[in-house]
């Protein structure tokens, strides 16, 4: 195993990114799910809180598992601000 | 990582396994004797009885205490000792919001019960989530993080482990590394049903506490969001609130008969009267867990007229999942015999953290070995690992036996029990850790072994000269709380003293090989 | 009911653990290369559990049926793992001692249905009652 601090601090690029690029990521699926599940809003938040854990460890699998952590950042971010992009029109500009 | 999606979750597997196992291990192996926290209750406090009574018999004696006590009160509650959880009959009562002041009472006489001051298994189980002399919301996080790590160590590990059921029945013995990898596999996936329904379930528990976000961003940040998304989802039905014009209630007796005809006998656990002799006066009757999705069940009536209020017997959509769930993790459903089947997979789950721990240092032992014993971190690994994994038993063991030694009058005596088990696993972890750096971990392993058997085969011989019960009495009492305890201790006894010779055996004939082979090999490297 | 579950669970994880080639090859009676056996034991292993979930299912209700069925297929694989690696020939003798020493059929994909049969009847006769 190489354990160069080449090696390290990629292994810390994608622990960040892990930890807080997949929750932000997570949290902002989740919210989308709260407004966009077929269920009335207490039980949609209920749902999609419940769901949040899931999402979380599929989004830190992904990270681990991409062959650059170059990838992986970018892959967490723009979605990220896609779906940012996308509560800002549901919440503030009233889409749905 | 590593190429490959299998090699990258194996390496995830191993590091995020390594970082949480000894806490994980804690909170398993703690929340695994939970399950039979009532009995351990009871082995704690062995001069009170218990009683297993027909609820409807205990209603006079209730109604009697409670008119001469707490006819001022407007808060009544009664739990009925007529399941494993609550053994006897335990009555509280409210002014006003104030003090609540309760009573542990003989159900047929009606006399106050003494109990010694102990923290019993409640104390002991809670631990499995609310940790030890920490901020409740901080020990929420730091258990709901492991909970997520171990939520993210069981799904890569059934990506890493892809023969799933070839390999079902798998166990190689006496090959050392693979046996511990099959047996961390075997231990993983015969309760892999069991473990993911733990996992997810005791996400949830801390649900809203560890993901509030969603919340938010419907109901906004300000501090009563959360409480108006809990009264929206949760709807209380108790909220019946003093008007102050006085009115006759029906007696307990009618309003329990009338709860029976509506949900069936034997069915009602405990009961709670808000608005006492008020024109408010409602009765809320709670009912006895019997299966995964009645843990909310519930009826309400009107305790002037006894009419039904509300009925509140299944849950619906996300509310009945999420029930669900809980339930399963706490088990409160189950009978003696599925009881002992959650106790054996919790079992396994703490067998399967164990062997994992043991895996990491066991794959990376023989390198170690040829660089002099490894480096700091390994040894600091493998120190670390002895004293959770019988550091641990033993301070669970000292926990029991502080509950027979301390005297019984000091002060704060139920949190010094608590304080031993603390300090005796923290001195288990020194000596792990010295003995690791120093010596050798081997040492610490058959050390702490003895010492486990030891303390455990000390347990039913204290509380044969301490406690006025003893296993013999028990024997003729067929008392199987007491018997199942002190056989078990004896049990976990003997097989640390079987355990700590075979180690004791394995690592001396390990040594006499080393040097044995040592000449061989050096010639072999001059060429 | 527990105790009948337990074994049909047992019997069928036996039967499934011998319809694999990489365990049946350290049985010694196991005959080689007998397609129609295999298959005959993969049959009756996966409808004795099948059949375990069923009817614990239709005792416990479905909340607690469940419950049950993962809890005695914990405790029934974690058993059989065990005592396979000690003795992988008295583990296969629990499916084969009843059809080959007591029966007289011998080893064959008839043999492997053998209880399969005997619970069938087992439940329809309780289910009757």
């Amino acid at each position: 195993m190489n354990f160069s601090g080449l090696y390290r601090l990629r292994v810390l690029y994608r622990v960040l990114i892990a930890t807080i690029g997949g929750y932000f990521f997570s949290v902002l699926v989740a919210i989308l799910l709260s407004y966009i599940l077929p269920t009335e809003t207490k039980h949609a938040i209920a749902w999609s809180t419940m769901l949040f854990f899931i999402i979380y460890t599929g989004v830190i699998m992904w990270v681990f598992s991409v062959p650059t952590w170059q990838k992986a950042f970018w892959g967490v971010s723009v979605t990220s601000l896609f779906f940012t992009s996308i509560l800002v029109a549901i919440k503030y500009l009233g889409v749905l | 990582m590593k190429s490959g999606f299998r090699q990258s979750m194996a390496w995830l597997h191993t590091w995020v396994g390594l970082l949480v196992s000894w806490l994980l291990y804690f909170i398993f192996l703690t929340g695994t004797l939970g399950y039979f926290d009532s009995e351990i209750d009871q082995w704690m406090s062995p001069e009170t009885p218990v009683f297993q009574v027909d609820g409807r018999q205990v209603i006079p004696v209730a109604s009697k205490f409670l008119l001469e006590n707490a006819q001022k009160s407007d808060r009544w509650r009664i739990y009925l000792p007529v399941t494993r959880s609550s053994s006897y009959l335990w009555i509280s009562y409210q002014k006003n919001k104030g003090k609540r002041h309760s009573a542990t009472l003989n159900p047929y006489t009606g006399e106050k019960l003494v109990k010694r001051s102990t923290a019993g298994g409640q104390t002991l189980y809670k631990m499995h989530y609310r940790l030890r002399y920490l901020p409740r919301k901080i020990a929420y996080y730091i258990v709901g993080i492991c909970t997520m790590f171990m939520l993210l160590a069981l799904v890569t590990g059934v990506v890493v482990h892809k023969k799933i059921f070839k390999d079902f029945f798998t166990f190689r013995r006496g090959k050392k590394p693979s046996s511990w990898l099959d047996g961390h596999n075997a231990l993983s996936v015969m309760s892999l049903p069991f473990h993911f329904m733990i996992t997810l379930s005791g996400l949830l528990m801390l649900l809203y506490t560890l993901m509030p976000l969603v919340i938010n961003a419907h109901y906004g940040f300000e501090k009563d969001a959360r409480t108006q998304f809990f009264n929206d989802y949760f709807p209380r039905g108790e909220a019946s609130e003093p008007t102050g014009v006085s009115a006759e209630m029906l007696s307990l007796e009618i309003l329990y008969d009338k709860a029976q005809q509506l949900v069936g006998k034997d069915n009602i656990i405990s009961f709670s009267i808000t608005a006492v002799n008020d024109v408010n006066a409602q009765a809320k009757f709670n009912l006895i867990h019997k299966k995964p999705s009645d843990s909310e069940a519930s009826i309400v009536l009107n305790a002037i007229t006894g009419e039904l209020i509300s009925k509140n017997l299944q849950e619906k959509g996300s509310k009945s999942f999420y029930h669900i769930l809980l339930a399963l993790h706490e088990g409160l459903f189950a009978n003696t015999s599925l009881r002992w089947l959650y106790f054996l997979s919790g079992i396994l789950g703490t067998g399967m953290i164990a062997s994992g721990m043991i895996l990491w240092t066991v794959k990376r032992r023989n390198k170690a070995k040829k660089n002099g014993g490894g480096n700091l971190g390994y040894r600091m690994t493998e120190g670390i690992n002895v004293a959770s994994i019988i550091g641990l038993p033993i301070a669970i063991g000292a926990y029991f036996l502080a509950n027979r030694l301390l005297p019984l009058d000091i002060a704060e005596r139920a949190a010094w029990e608590i304080n031993c088990l603390f300090i005796v696993w923290g001195l288990m972890t020194i000596h792990g850790i010295l003995r690791a750096i120093f010596k050798s971990a081997d040492n610490a392993w058959v050390e702490q072994l003895n010492l486990a058997a030891a303390v455990f085969l000390l347990i039913p011989l204290i509380s044969t000269i301490t406690a006025p019960k003893n296993l013999f009495t028990s024997l003729v009492e067929t008392n199987w709380v007491f018997i199942s305890i002190e056989i078990i201790s004896l049990l976990v006894a003997f097989s640390c003293l079987f355990l700590a010779r075979y180690l004791a055996k394995l690592f001396r004939f390990e040594l006499v090989n080393d040097l044995g082979t040592k000449p061989t090999v050096v010639p072999r490297e001059h060429n | 009911m527990i105790i009948l579950l337990s074994l049909m669970m047992s019997h069928g994880l036996v039967c499934l653990l011998l319809a694999m080639h990489k365990y049946n090859k350290q049985v010694k009676s196991f005959p080689k290369r007998d397609k129609s056996l295999t298959r005959a034991l993969s049959f009756s292993g996966w409808s004795l559990i099948t059949l375990t979930i069923i009817i614990s299912i239709n005792y416990f209700g479905v909340g607690n049926g469940l419950v049950w069925f993962f809890a005695i297929l914990t405790l029934c694989a974690s058993f059989i793992c065990l005592m396979f690696s000690f003795t992988a020939d008295v583990t296969a003798g629990l499916v084969f001692f009843l059809p080959v020493n007591i029966l007289k059929l011998g080893l064959n994909k008839y043999s492997a249905l053998i209880y399969l049969l005997i619970y069938l009847t087992t439940c329809l006769t309780l289910w009757l009652m």
